[in-house]
Formats: C-alpha cells, sequence, structure tokens
C-alpha cells in the first residue's frame, strides 16, 4: 500500500510542475495564446522579447504594443541598413483568425527599452502584450545572452 | 552615464572618442613643448637625416595603410551586399537552404533548387497583403549574362522604374541590365545554361531588348530580363497560364499550368505585412519564407569573427610598428647623439633636448600616419573596384570613423612613448657623447 501511496505523490508533483511549467510557457486570453515568450540576458537596458502568438479564434485580433516592468515597449521588426543590423518600428500587427504570428530574432520583436537592472539568464519577467482583446500577461524566460531560441521551442502546449 | 552615452547622437559619440584617443598625447605635446620652438631645429634634422627619415615614414605609412584598407575594406563589402539585397524584401521557397536561395534570387549564382509548385504560388499571390510576388526562372544566358525571366512589376521595382525605352509587351522582348553589352533594339539568342556549362544552339529563339534598366548596384545589372513565360516555354514547360488565357504576359498563372519557380519575391504595401507574411509563409516541409537582409545578418556575424580577428592584427601590426619606430628612433638619436650633448653642454635646458627629440618623433609618426591613410584610402579604392568588377556588387569603400578612430589611436600611443627614447638620450653623459 505504501509504494502506490508514494508512487501517486511523484506523480501527483510531476503533474503540479508540468502544469506550471504550461502556465509559465503559455498565456491566452480569448483564443488568443502566447506561447513561448523568451528574451536574451543583458545589462544594456535594452531587451528584445520574442514569443509565438496564435490566434486560434474566429476574428482577427491586433497587437497593438506591450508593457513590461511598467515600461511602455513596441513591436519593431529586423532590417539591415547599410550592412548593421536596425530595428523599425513597426505599427501595429493583425493576426489573422487561424494564423500564428513569429516573434523572432532577425523578425519581428517587442523592444522593452529603458530597464534598470539587468537581464539574468534563468529569471524571467512580466510582460502585458496588449492587444485589441486586452492586455494579456506573459511570462518572459531569460535565455543566455547569444541564444538563438525559447529553451522550450518546439515543445507542444 | 552609460544611458547618457547610449543616448548621445553616433555622430557625436565618435567625435568624443576621436578627441578622447587625441587628447592624452595633445596635453603631452603642449606641456613638452611649452616656452619653447624647437621647429627650425627639428627640420634641420629631418633634412639631415632625409633619407632614413624616409624610410621610416615609408614604414609607418605602409602598417597604417593596411589597416586603414583592410577594415575600410570589409565594411565596404558589406554595405555593398547589403545595398544588393534591399530590393528583395522578403523571399518564399522550397524548404533548403536559405543562403543558397538567396544568392541564387539576389546574386544571380547558379544553384540547384527545388521548386514552388503552381498551388503555393498562386496562394501567395492572391495573398491581400501581397502587392508583388515575381517568380523568376534562370538557366540560360547569352554571353556572360544570366538571362532571367521573371514579371513586368518586379523588373520596375527592382529598376524604381528608371528604364530607357520600354517593357516587354511581347514574350520575345527583353530589358537588359544597365551593364550588358547590348544596344535597344539589339538582339539575342539564349543559351542554354551558365558559365561552363553552356550548351550554344539549344534554344532556337531569338528575343529583342526594348528596354534598359539604369544601374542598380546588384548582379541584375548584368542580367537580361525576359518574360518568366519566355523561359519557360522555351524549355518547353507551356506559359503558366491557363488555355483560355495563352498569350498573356504576367500574373495571375495559373495553379496547374504553372511550371515552378526556385523563388518567390515578394512585396507588401504595409511595413508590418512582410514580418507577417514571413510567419504565414514558413511551413514545415512545404515553403520556408526567409528576409534577404536576415541572411545576410547571419553571414555577417559569422564574418564579425573575422572581422575581429582583422581589426586584431591591424592593433597588432601597428603596436610592432610602433614598438620598431621607437627603438629605430632609440638609433637614430645615436646619430645626431653629439649634436644633443652639444647642446646640453651650451647649457640648453634639458626639457628643451626633450622637446626636440619628442617632436622629431612626433614629426615622423604623424607624416607616416596621414601617409597611410592616404595609402589606405587609395587601396580601399582599388580593392573595391575589383571586387566590384568580380562580383557585380557595387562596393565603395570610404574611409569612416572606425579607421579615424584606429589612426587616432595609434597616433596618440605612439606619440605618449616617443617620450620614453627622448628620456634614455636625456639620460646619456655629456661628456662621453661629446666625445664619441
Amino acid at each position: 500500500m505504501r509504494p502506490m501511496i508514494v508512487l501517486i505523490l511523484i506523480l501527483a508533483g510531476l503533474a503540479g510542475a508540468a502544469a506550471a511549467d504550461e502556465a509559465d510557457h503559455l498565456g491566452e486570453l480569448g483564443g488568443l495564446r502566447a506561447l513561448h515568450a523568451w528574451t536574451r540576458a543583458t545589462d544594456a537596458g535594452e531587451a528584445l522579447v520574442f514569443v509565438e502568438v496564435e490566434n486560434a479564434g474566429d476574428a482577427s485580433v491586433t497587437l497593438e504594443g506591450a508593457e513590461a516592468e511598467g515600461l511602455a515597449a513596441e513591436l519593431v521588426g529586423f532590417r539591415l541598413v547599410d550592412g548593421e543590423p536596425d530595428w523599425q518600428v513597426v505599427g501595429p500587427v493583425p493576426v489573422a483568425p487561424g494564423r500564428t504570428l513569429h516573434l523572432e530574432p532577425d523578425g519581428l520583436a517587442i523592444r522593452v527599452d529603458g530597464l534598470t537592472a539587468p537581464l539574468v539568464e534563468g529569471e524571467g519577467m512580466d510582460l502585458d502584450l496588449l492587444t485589441s482583446l486586452g492586455p494579456l500577461t506573459i511570462h518572459v524566460e531569460v535565455e543566455a545572452a547569444d541564444a538563438a531560441a525559447h529553451g522550450h521551442a518546439g515543445h507542444d502546449h | 552615464m552609460s544611458g547618457l552615452w547610449a543616448g548621445l547622437p553616433a555622430g557625436v559619440q565618435d567625435l568624443a572618442l576621436l578627441l578622447a584617443l587625441l587628447l592624452p598625447p595633445a596635453a603631452v605635446g603642449a606641456s613638452v613643448l611649452r616656452g619653447y620652438a624647437p621647429g627650425p631645429l627639428v627640420g634641420a634634422v629631418l633634412r639631415r637625416f632625409a633619407w632614413t627619415n624616409a624610410a621610416f615614414v615609408a614604414l609607418i605609412a605602409v602598417s597604417v595603410g593596411l589597416g586603414v584598407g583592410l577594415i575600410a575594406q570589409e565594411r565596404g563589402l558589406r554595405q555593398g551586399t547589403a545595398r544588393a539585397a534591399d530590393k528583395f524584401d522578403l523571399i518564399v521557397a522550397a524548404p533548403g537552404s536559405e543562403t543558397t536561395v538567396m544568392l541564387a534570387a539576389v546574386f544571380l549564382q547558379p544553384s540547384d533548387v527545388a521548386l514552388v509548385d503552381g498551388a503555393t504560388y498562386v496562394e501567395i499571390a492572391a495573398h491581400p497583403d501581397v502587392r508583388i510576388a515575381a517568380p523568376v526562372a534562370f538557366g540560360d544566358s547569352w554571353e556572360d549574362a544570366p538571362v532571367v525571366g521573371t514579371t513586368a512589376d518586379f523588373a520596375v521595382h527592382l529598376s524604381d522604374g528608371r528604364i530607357e525605352g520600354r517593357l516587354w509587351r511581347r514574350p520575345d522582348e527583353a530589358v537588359a541590365g544597365a551593364f550588358v553589352p547590348l544596344d535597344l533594339g539589339g538582339t539575342f539568342s539564349p543559351a542554354h545554361g551558365i558559365g561552363d556549362a553552356t550548351v550554344d544552339g539549344a534554344h532556337d529563339v531569338v528575343a529583342t531588348v526594348v528596354g534598359r534598366m539604369a544601374p542598380t548596384g546588384t548582379p541584375w545589372d548584368r542580367a537580361i530580363l525576359v518574360p518568366v513565360e519566355f523561359v519557360w516555354s522555351t524549355h518547353g514547360l507551356g506559359d503558366g497560364h491557363a488555355p483560355d488565357a495563352a498569350g498573356r504576359l504576367g500574373p495571375p498563372f495559373d495553379a496547374d499550368a504553372f511550371p515552378g519557380t526556385p523563388a518567390v519575391i515578394v512585396r507588401a504595401d504595409e511595413l508590418w505585412a512582410n514580418y507577417a507574411l514571413r510567419s504565414e509563409f514558413t511551413r514545415d516541409a512545404e515553403t520556408m519564407a526567409f528576409f534577404p537582409g536576415a541572411v545576410l545578418a547571419g553571414l555577417y556575424r559569422v564574418m564579425g569573427d573575422v572581422r575581429q580577428a582583422m581589426s586584431l592584427m591591424a592593433l597588432v601590426t601597428q603596436g610592432l610598428v610602433a614598438a620598431s619606430v621607437l627603438l629605430g628612433l632609440l638609433i637614430l638619436t645615436r646619430l645626431f647623439r653629439r649634436q644633443v650633448a652639444l647642446l646640453r653642454a651650451l647649457g640648453a635646458p634639458a626639457r628643451f633636448v626633450l622637446a626636440v627629440i619628442w617632436a622629431y618623433g612626433s614629426a615622423l609618426v604623424a607624416a607616416g600616419t596621414a601617409a597611410g591613410l592616404c595609402l589606405g584610402w587609395v587601396a580601399a579604392f582599388v580593392l573595391s573596384r575589383l571586387v566590384t568588377a568580380r562580383t557585380d556588387v557595387l562596393v565603395e569603400a570610404r574611409l569612416g570613423w572606425p579607421e579615424i578612430h584606429l589612426v587616432a589611436g595609434f597616433l596618440g600611443a605612439a606619440t605618449l612613448l616617443l617620450l620614453v627614447p627622448a628620456a634614455i638620450v636625456l639620460r646619456q653623459p655629456v661628456v662621453e657623447s661629446l666625445r664619441a
């Protein structure tokens, strides 16, 4: 009887950890899902946040911007200017029903400017994604300074 | 403090860095030369050992010129390739290597890539956010010029509408790139293949040049643009249109009749749409969508290590040259050891002698650095011409702030270090030097 109880407790613990992990990696508002938000460790005061935004609803949803750490953040797009990387401010971006928008390195991103504390690998911060449905709070993982993707990229949730 | 620095305009930061590099040697020079006018004596020393001095100046000039030329050339190449990709906002292709497709579509390098099928092309072209969805067809050439099939919309976009003559109205009409040796009204028969793999006479067709694009600074300047239907029909692939639209030029194409294209060059009206389209057409095992600029940025990141190595090599080389100059100056001062001793015996203050030696060495270093800057500019100019001729990518290497900072850093460090041989000369016993 006792081994069975131990096994149940272990499984319950694992399930709880998985649920917490799921909550950390996924934010949902209506039919809008924001998955695997991440940024790079930095002490530069500026961070680019990447995330997959999936519109599982029936109507188009517009991403308007974001807020993090009490700071306004904006949607920016990567481009090359005279051979140097540059990020230009992009206006609100609509996500059509059934579509997924990838905010990823060398593409679209959310730029948070004015951070006063360094972002340390392994830690995280909360970010409010401002959408036409309202704010969607997501947890942003801080990955290595040279990371190219979220540590769980490719996992289903 | 770092926030204040980051908030300054780039030009102000560059100027501030230049001043910071030049301030210490300027301060040392002002304190060494204060109250003295060693100019006539320094001029006499320069004239007395003119050939030796010229050799020192040449040594410094070559060292500085190499460093400046290499760094300017690397930046010019980076800017040139980035400019060449400017007109290619987004490319959709079959899954594979983004770099290979980019080299084929942007830089017209012959490559074997999978094709995007008709259904996918029609989906891209019909997307409400897409303004231009240009298929391309490669594989033929005339002399050294690749013959590229595409749409009239893309030809206008690529040349910003700067086309002498007119666009094609028939399948056998062409628009030549700026540097193609064909006049308006000239005819050509495309050969199958490009370069060594060319098979002359494989296509029994002739096309007429009716337009010429203004220079774009890209490999497309040496290409001949023809309607994509011309390339397809030349290869027996039909014309991409449904039977009831036979003879039509340009989109819309028919999904079933579409022979396939190695890349679809996409342009959207809205800024954000490019990013959304990239997400939408990046599909596992179906299509890949990418920004050529992002692929280039990835290559630049790899090249960045090489750039840093080059910069380090330039610094080390200049450091070695500075050390050689100091050593040489020590030896050189032995040539006029007696004159220095005589000056001191006549009662010249030690600081005056120090000022003479320091000003003499600084004159050599400054002349060599200035000559090196000119030499670097010439080297970058010549190298740019060579690279442009070989790649057809317009490379314009100009001297910029990084080169000016490098030169200022070298000048500053060398003039500070010149105090060492000057001080050593002062330590030599006067009587012994007079007898030497």
